[in-house]
């Protein structure tokens, strides 16, 4: 269930630095999560699916990585 | 155009964690997280701990639970102050929901203070609270495959507790394959097998604990 915060925590990065870029759509996110955090992919594909409509991430998808460790952290964005 | 961000998550937790901490520190204050999964004990170890130390060392105690103020309640009868967080459907503290309980906590008499996390071993492993350690409870009767199907927990702890063994007739459970895969997943961990309702193996943990003090 902490996918939720992980999520939350996700949009507000996006979101704020594409303000500070002015950019007005994000079209893409890569993440990447490992197996240690205990986040499940599903979980977060669902999380991400609920909560970004009707915000500037709204039709973006969600890349997500899967490594070993316990790697949690926003790789890149795509936006215009 | 894309942005390269390498942005780490779940910062803002780690950044209040390490507020906490360094309030802590100043204040000369051991905090102790204490996670486990529903069911495994903690409270009642919780109760005899308080009872053995509360006139040896001053310490206070963070009760954290979905909806309920029962365990803070079970806590208040030992005379300790007690701060009760309810994280409604929620599944583990945070970092924040601590800073919030220091506020209301006399911090300059205070040398020890235990956080009862929210039952789950799961979720409480990824939130940093600012504690100085943690401290893993597994019961008997949850299997001994649990250190290996939860590694990370215990791999952070700097104690495990392994309670109920009061129960160890009549469950399926080898405490010594539960503590070979404990010292696997952390040889660092210290692993005290004990009974908080008999009593048995408390001496170790409370002596334990005080020399980290």
């Amino acid at each position: 269930m902490h996918e939720l915060a992980i999520v939350e925590d996700l949009m507000n990065t996006v979101v704020q630095s594409a303000q500070e870029h002015k950019l007005q759509r994000v079209k893409s996110i890569k993440i990447v999560v490992g197996k240690k955090t205990a986040a499940l992919p599903d979980s977060l594909m669902f999380c991400f699916e609920a909560l970004s409509p009707e915000t500037i991430l709204a039709g973006a998808s969600l890349e997500i990585e899967e490594t070993p460790g316990r790697e949690l952290y926003v790789e890149y964005y795509d936006a215009e | 155009m894309q942005v390269n961000l390498a942005t780490k998550l779940l910062r803002a937790n780690r950044d209040v964690a390490a507020e906490n901490r360094e309030r802590l520190r100043k204040h000369g204050i051991v905090a102790v997280n204490l996670i486990s999964s529903p069911g495994a004990g903690k409270t009642t170890l919780l109760e005899r701990t308080v009872e053995a130390l509360k006139d040896k060392i001053p310490m206070a105690v963070i009760e954290g639970d979905q909806y309920t103020a029962l365990d803070g309640e079970r806590i208040e009868r030992f005379g300790v102050p007690v701060v009760q967080i309810n994280t409604p459907g929620g599944c583990h503290l945070d970092a924040g929901m601590i800073a919030t309980a220091l506020d209301s906590l006399d911090l300059e008499n205070l040398r020890l203070l235990i956080i009862e996390n929210v039952g789950n071993l799961i979720c409480p492993a990824e939130f940093d609270l600012g504690e100085g350690f943690k401290v893993g409870v597994l019961s008997v009767t949850e299997g001994n495959d649990k250190p290996k199907k939860y590694p990370v927990i215990f791999q952070d702890a700097q104690a495990a507790i392994i309670n109920k063994v009061d129960l160890l007739p009549y469950v399926n459970f080898s405490l010594e394959h539960a503590v070979q895969d404990l010292q696997e997943i952390n040889p660092g961990l210290k692993v005290i097998p004990a009974s908080a309702t008999r009593q048995d193996g408390l001496e170790e943990w409370f002596n334990w604990l005080l020399e980290q003090m």
